[in-house]
């Protein structure tokens, strides 16, 4: 009888760690990022081994990743690009993030508002991690630590690009190898 | 029973390594040319904004060790928070040796606030106490291969590349930081060893190339 009802409960730890490992994807309210940021505590924030960490539950999900600042103008210019592809990954396992790099003690002030500014529809995290020396190269090697930067995570495949895409057309043929 | 219990312990175990493993690599990043550590830095002469022109054979010819190379600008955001640590860090370095020489490799036409006028009033405004010169043609920029600023260079007394990166491991935030990676590349080569790290990285700005 114990053994019966330990079994039970075992299977239910499992189903309940089986959901926790879903795609991030089917787990988040499919609407605009902009109308749920409205302060910073509504903006996911970590350091690196967060990110990573949050990267590796998307089972079957491919991250296109950008990093960004509000203080990065070219980082601004090429937002619109990321933007228009929005509509294009709903419903499907592909996602895009935009990973600030703001400074930390300007970012309640800065990020909710640049987000509702530019009505930014996909997902922003906040990356709040100190010492970029400790992370750039796990990112890629190659990688100066400018920003912009775009970082494509899918299983088993990275992809990289420092700097900008000139135009939606560049960042399309980018990451189409990868969705 | 058993058959459940261990069907539960096989799924956990399974769902371990799944999480495990998804740290393969497949890297396809652009790479920066440029000097890699060792190499022997080709002379150059830029326009600084004391109005002379200077070559960096002028240091080594003043009595240098060695210069401190820092690919920077008065635009960048980061450049701007690390504007205080780089002047300390040259009233440091200069008197055991090792000048900085603050170099701007930033296309005025692209980087408003980049223009000489504007480097020569940030100079006197701060009152730098390095050389702050302009890379108008941007070649000594690309020689080097600095991709953002602020990044630096440690030359050695050979005008060898012996470190190259972050100033320190806290761009963002000065009193934060525990390593002093330029510093330290310093002190080795006043002792005669390698520094430890030779590479390291950092955020900022990408640098305006003209393309």
């Amino acid at each position: 009888m114990f053994l019966k009802r330990l079994s039970y409960a075992l299977t239910a730890v499992v189903v309940i760690l089986m959901q926790a490992c879903q795609p991030v994807s089917s787990r988040q309210p499919a609407k605009p990022f902009y109308e749920q940021a409205l302060t910073l505590e509504d903006i996911p924030k970590s350091d690196f081994t967060g990110l990573q960490k949050r990267l590796g539950v998307g089972k079957d999900t491919t991250f296109i990743l950008n990093f960004w600042a509000t203080w990065c103008h070219p980082c601004i210019e090429e937002l619109p690009y990321f933007e228009a592809l929005y509509p294009q990954f709903q419903d499907t396992p592909i996602k895009i993030v935009l990973i600030s790099l703001d400074f930390p003690e300007q970012a309640a002030e800065k990020l909710p508002a640049f987000i509702q500014e530019h009505r930014l529809q996909n997902q922003v995290w906040f990356l709040d991690d100190p010492n970029p020396n400790s992370w750039v190269n796990t990112v890629e090697s190659e990688w100066s630590g400018s920003i912009p930067a775009t970082w494509v995570w899918k299983a088993g495949k990275r992809a990289f690009k420092e700097g900008s895409f000139a135009n939606l057309e560049e960042l399309k043929s980018f990451i189409q190898p990868y969705i | 029973m058993k058959q459940v219990l261990s069907f539960a312990i096989v799924m956990l175990t399974g769902l371990g390594i799944f999480i495990q493993s998804r740290h393969s690599e497949n890297k396809a990043g652009d790479s920066t040319e440029g000097y890699q550590l060792g190499d022997q830095v080709v002379d150059f002469k830029l326009s600084g904004v004391d109005g002379a022109s200077h070559s960096l054979s002028d240091y080594y010819r003043q009595g240098a060790e060695g210069v401190i190379v820092i690919f920077t600008c008065n635009i960048c955001p980061v450049s701007q928070r690390n504007e205080d640590r780089i002047i300390a860090l040259h009233q440091k370095t200069s008197i055991l040796g090792f000048p900085v020489v603050a170099i701007n490799t930033n296309d005025p036409e692209k980087s408003s606030g980049d223009d000489f006028a504007a480097m020569q009033a940030r100079a006197s405004d701060k009152s730098y106490p390095f050389d702050y010169l302009q890379d108008m043609t941007q070649e000594v920029g690309k020689s080097f291969g600095a991709g953002h600023t602020p990044q630096a260079f440690l030359l050695d007394k050979e005008q060898r590349v012996r470190y190259m990166g972050a100033i320190d491991d806290s761009p963002y935030n000065a009193a934060n930081a525990s390593q002093h990676f330029i510093e330290d590349a310093v002190n080795h080569l006043k002792q005669g060893t390698m520094p430890d790290p030779a590479i390291t990285k950092s955020i900022g700005c990408s640098i305006k190339y003209r393309t």
